[in-house]
């Protein structure tokens, strides 16, 4: 019975830190641009299809390639559409966002069709690792080791690199940020691409995981909204314990109630809303208030 | 067609007859027909929200999907008939609606959306996986229909009870409960002051909509003779928005062409392919982009006249005799005060804005607030409308401790106020917004459903005195304008207009006369003279002179604390107020500069502005600013509150948009470059209120800005070193002084031709701002400083020259050392009494 738990909890923190990387990515967007992305789950999607379609084709140098061209596509669809979103009421961007992750899942049904696509891990983290009670995949294990050296890095990039500064103090007072000097429109798109280069790696790491199906992109969008929220706006190591608690909340309710799993993460959510409001680490934050 | 106009509901009725009758020409079958009809009773029912309330429900699926099982499981389980199911659906919608919003309509603006959208996923996974009652992927199929039993007969009732459906909301948007809604829409705070419970109008308006999509539901399972969980998916969820936005959300016929527009569209698309939202989707983006009112708004802008139709145009007939306005009796004892208030604390931060303020207000006197900027007079109001929370102390208003009510508590015991910044509602008519206060003091305890069902415009006494109160502030001939199309001047009579409605015991007024014409400040000042005579008023206002010929008694406020308390003409002359506005010469600096500047070659001028005029939403604050800073030179730009000061410098920054004029650095034109390349060619800004990022340390505050050829971190710690050792603090940790320093460090930071600084001592304690003054001292060898003051005294020994702001426009220009020698010039320009109409 422990093992179970122990196992299924294993797995519960890989599929975290995947939600994490998604979440944070809809979290920079969200405290920069102040923009909802619904489209954020169709660049996760996009992520996992183009690496599909490149590692066939050239390899596994094709992985890199695939994160990196999701991030100009983000930066690209940002100079196109998002930016004419700033000055609109917020329900103009949720239609647009909405529809934009409905016209990605088309295009993707378009180019990849609706059928799912296979994609292997590489050969060399086949297998399971056993230690002591735990019995995890290979990959997974690899899956959890990249992503916190992917969240480390990220943290120090926001903490130590003046992009990352520019992008902690944007949130709070994005027109100050410009009466410094700094030229604002163009740290949007590249905030924007950060957030669709997060999602496309998630993508990739998920792609051996999870089917490659058109519609896993609005599968993952919602898991990123509660995650969101129950970390409260803003919050980088609230999103990384919502996240966490997130998946390891779903993996044991898979295990044990496969019914319940999808309205457990809801559930956790009502119960921290009702307790905390602003989530578990949120700052009062007077834009969005 | 008349008829057609008044009421839209016959026009949406022959829509979808004509739409009925020509399906078989069109190709449509008549399912999709019924299909439409429903949709508009969805895409309604949520506009309710949306266009009405002005909140946006991304999941309101939720009523939607969760009604087709209401109707279909009894159906099912041959329990009743089609009414019966449908009636069922309506009310368990109906609750289902009071229990969610109890529950996420404490949540604002996007959370709300994001919410909805929660509660239709989590709607979706019960409905899905719940096999045993919901059929979970296969749904519910083959619904017995009882009576419904052809299509046509479906049909026609579908259309009917639709329409009546609709008629019933055209109806609740007219009523009182309606109208409030769409004021609420436009300004919550305002009608939170007014006293109307907005959770409580809120919540209604929710089960309202979760009812009228619970019955649109029902249908639905009726037509599809099932239930599917696919109702409540996540591509779903935002379809009858979708259609809303499409064919218009600010008109009632907005859900019948979106309606119309999404189905035939999609059945159209999805017979040439499946994948028809590769063809739809950058449809919906194009309209929401370029026609943010829909169709119906493009329809409307090719006819040329857009407008709102949410509800009938037009407002009540002007009666042949308008009554006087006359203020209600407020029925409160002369004696007793009506309003105390002891050891009244408030902090923010390090920033204290009340400082144990103690004061008794008296019924039918005029009682004023003055006090130099930032001295905390609108946050006392705050305080005592409950719209911020004191810290300590206790507020007594009409025998009763009102320091823990809610804000529409205090509202209905007897407390009314005015905005200081603008707070009319903007989309309504100045009729409406006027009518909408004295409603609120009318409907007070009624019954809901005369409320609910009832023609706002047809109850003569509030459209009566509507009209009085208008009349008494000259709007009666405005009446029927929209509130955008008033000039800014109507607009204030209209806020003041709205204040006096409430009819309040204790009245609040927050710079009434602020962007009146001199005729119009008189007329309202007689207003509240009048008002004063059977009521208790509070006001708060910066013109002194009408201040000092109008008030019975003033309190004057100084840094959050009380320093003078008692008749005009005593506190004018009291040393205190005196010093606190003009500034006394025992707080000048230690540091001060030399009067002499050192000679130097002649002079260039480094800033310009020529003849620049610029302002806000259509209200001009600089009139024509001409004025220049030469190389090395210190400037400071002085005036009372509002004439213009802090706008001048956003102007110089790009941050406001400048409609003539030109500005000018080093020759080259900025007038219209933006606030970040106008910062690289070397303004930098010390803003009002620090505006530091809370949550970065103060060594990444000063990162940030750092571009080559500015101070370094380790110059800049050498002028201020006490930021040495903050240096690893984060700037929200930090106290006022210490942020100001912080402030100015910053604009070290790069390399500068000019230096703004707006009011850098605002809110300091005399020795803070003596150390600040220091290192503004220090600004004068690095760059041309132009510094925005309302304490003239404190700045004029270090500047060169001075510039003083009155109405937008320059008023004396020349040497700091002429008008610090000239104590008339600066008292008639700057101080508290205008020496010209000085009450005798």
């Amino acid at each position: 019975m422990l093992d179970v738990v122990l196992m299924q909890a294993g797995n519960g923190l890989v599929l975290g830190f995947l939600y994490v990387l998604i979440a944070l990515g809809l979290s920079i967007v969200f405290g920069l641009l102040g923009i909802v992305n619904f489209a954020h789950g169709s660049f996760f999607a996009l992520g996992a299809y183009l690496a599909v379609t490149l590692v066939d084709a050239i390899g596994w140098a094709g992985a890199p390639i695939a994160v990196v061209l999701v991030g100009a596509i983000g930066m690209a669809t940002e100079m196109a559409l998002i930016r004419r979103l700033y000055d609109k009421d917020p329900l103009v961007s949720l239609i647009v966002t909405f529809a934009l992750a409905l016209l990605t899942e088309a295009v993707i049904r378009a180019v990849w069709g609706s059928a799912g696509q296979p994609f292997r891990a590489p050969r060399a983290l086949a297998g399971v690792v056993m230690w002591g009670p735990f019995l995890i995949t290979r990959y997974r294990l690899a899956v959890m080791g990249l992503t916190v050296a992917i969240l480390v890095l990220l943290w120090a990039f926001l903490r130590f690199t003046p992009f990352g500064r520019i992008l902690r103090a944007g949130s709070r007072d994005p027109e100050m940020v410009g009466l410094l000097g700094i030229n604002l429109p163009r740290a949007l798109t590249g905030t924007f691409g950060l957030g669709c280069l997060l999602a496309a790696i998630a993508g990739l790491l998920a792609a051996p995981l999870w089917t490659v199906t058109p519609s896993m992109g609005t599968a993952a969008i919602m898991p990123a909204f509660v995650i969101v929220t129950i970390g409260g706006l803003g919050s980088y190591v609230g999103a990384v314990i919502a996240g966490l608690l997130v998946g390891v909340v779903q993996s044991l309710t898979i295990q044990f109630d496969p019914a319940a799993s999808a309205a457990a993460m809801y559930v956790l959510m009502a119960a921290i809303l009702l307790v905390r409001p602003r989530g578990l680490l949120g700052e009062r934050w007077e834009r969005f208030e | 067609m008349t008829a057609a106009r008044t009421n839209p509901v016959l026009l949406i009725g022959a829509v979808l007859a004509a739409l009925t009758l020509a399906a078989p020409v069109l190709g449509l079958e008549m399912g999709k027909v019924t299909e439409i009809a429903i949709y508009v009773l969805y895409g309604a029912g949520v506009n309710l929200l949306v266009g009405y309330t002005g909140l946006v429900p991304f999941g309101a699926s939720v009523f939607f999907g969760c009604a087709t099982y209401f109707v279909a499981v009894p159906l099912l389980a041959g329990v009743g008939n089609e009414i019966a199911a449908l009636a069922g659906s309506v009310l368990l919608s109906f609750v289902l609606g009071a229990a969610l919003g109890l529950l996420i309509l404490r949540r604002r603006g996007l959370y709300f959306s994001l919410l909805t959208l929660a509660a239709s996923q989590i709607a979706f996974e019960i409905a899905f996986k719940w096999t045993a009652v919901t059929g979970g992927e296969n749904g519910l199929q083959n619904v017995p229909l009882v009576w419904l039993t052809t299509p046509l007969r479906l049909h026609l009732f579908v259309l009917a009870t639709v329409l009546l459906a609709l008629l019933l909301m055209w109806r609740v948007v007219h009523a009182p409960f309606g109208r409030a809604l769409q004021a609420l829409r436009d300004n919550e705070q305002r009608m939170q002051c007014l006293g109307y419970d907005v959770f409580r109008l809120k919540l209604r308006a929710f089960s309202l909509c979760a009812g009228l999509v619970g019955y649109a539901g029902g249908l639905l399972a009726l037509l599809l003779r099932g239930a599917y969980a696919d109702n409540l998916s996540w591509s779903h969820a935002g379809d009858a928005l979708l259609m809303t936005v499409l064919g218009g959300v600010h008109q009632f016929l907005g859900p019948l062409w979106g309606a119309i527009a999404f189905l035939t569209l999609e059945d159209r698309l999805s017979s040439v392919t499946e994948n028809w939202w590769l063809i739809f989707a950058p449809i919906i983006m194009a309209f929401a982009l370029g026609s943010p009112e829909g169709i119906g708004g493009l329809a409307q802008r090719l006819r040329g006249r857009s407008h709102w139709t949410l509800v009938r145009t037009g407002i009540p007939p002007r009666p042949a005799v308008i009554a006087p306005w006359r203020p209600g009796d407020a029925a409160i004892e002369r004696s007793a005060p009506v309003l105390t208030v002891r050891g009244l604390s408030k902090r923010f931060g390090s920033l204290v804005t009340a400082r144990a303020i103690d004061v008794d207000v008296m019924p039918c006197r005029l009682h004023s607030f003055i006090g130099p900027n930032g001295a905390g007079k609108t946050t006392f109001f705050n305080l005592l409308t409950g719209l911020l929370r004191p810290d300590a102390g206790r507020i007594t208003f009409a025998g009763r401790d009102i320091t823990h009510l809610s804000v529409h508590a205090r509202i209905r015991l007897g407390l009314g106020r005015s905005f200081q910044i603008l707070s009319v509602f903007r989309n309504l008519t100045a009729f409406e917004n006027v009518r909408i206060a004295v409603q609120a003091r009318d409907m007070q305890g009624r019954g809901v459903r005369r409320g609910i069902f009832r023609d706002a415009y047809a109850i003569e006494a509030i459209n009566a005195r509507t009209w009085s109160l208008l009349d008494a502030v000259g709007l009666a001939d405005r009446a029927a304008e929209s509130c955008t199309n008033l000039a800014h001047g109507e607009q204030r009579l209209l806020e003041i207009a709205v204040a006096l409605a409430t009819d309040a015991r204790l009245l609040l007024l927050d710079e009434p006369l602020a962007g009146l014409a001199q005729a119009d400040r008189q007329s309202v000042g007689d207003l509240i003279r009048r008002l004063a005579e059977s009521h208790a008023v509070l006001l708060i206002e910066h013109d002194m002179d009408r201040v000092l010929a109008l008030s019975d008694r003033v309190t004057v406020l100084h840094q959050g604390a009380l320093i003078a308390d008692g008749r005009p003409q005593d506190v004018a002359r009291h040393p205190a107020v005196i010093a606190a506005y003009l500034g006394s010469r025992a707080d000048l600096p230690v540091a001060a500069m030399p009067a002499e500047a050192p000679p130097r070659a002649p002079a260039r001028t480094v800033l310009a502005m020529e003849g620049v005029k610029a302002g806000y939403a259509g209200s001009l604050i600089l009139n024509g600013i001409t004025l220049a800073v030469q190389e090395g030179e210190a400037v400071a730009i002085l005036g009372r509150n509002g004439v213009g000061k802090t706008t001048t410098l956003r102007a110089i920054m790009g941050s406001v948009a400048v409609s003539d004029g030109r500005i000018l650095l080093d020759g080259a034109d900025i007038t219209h470059a933006r606030p970040f390349e106008i910062s690289r060619r070397g303004v930098a800004l010390v803003p009002e209120g620090r505006r530091l990022f809370p949550n970065l340390t103060v060594q990444e505050n000063l990162a940030l800005a750092a571009r080559p050829g500015g101070a370094s971190a380790e110059e800049v710690f050498g002028l201020f070193p006490k930021l040495r050792a903050l240096s690893r603090a984060r700037a929200e940790r930090l106290s006022g002084g210490e942020r100001q320093m912080v402030a100015v460090a910053r604009a070290l930071m790069v390399p500068s031709r000019v230096i703004l600084l707006d009011e850098p001592f605002e809110g300091l304690a005399p020795a803070v701002v003596q150390e600040v003054m220091a290192a503004v001292v220090r600004l004068r060898h690095r760059a041309s400083l132009v510094l925005v003051e309302h304490h003239a005294e404190q700045v004029l020994s270090v500047v060169d020259r001075a510039v003083v702001l009155v109405n937008g426009e320059v008023a004396f220009t020349g040497p700091a050392a002429t008008l610090a020698a000239d104590a008339p010039l600066q008292a008639r320009l700057l101080g508290v009494v205008d020496a010209d109409a000085a009450p005798a």
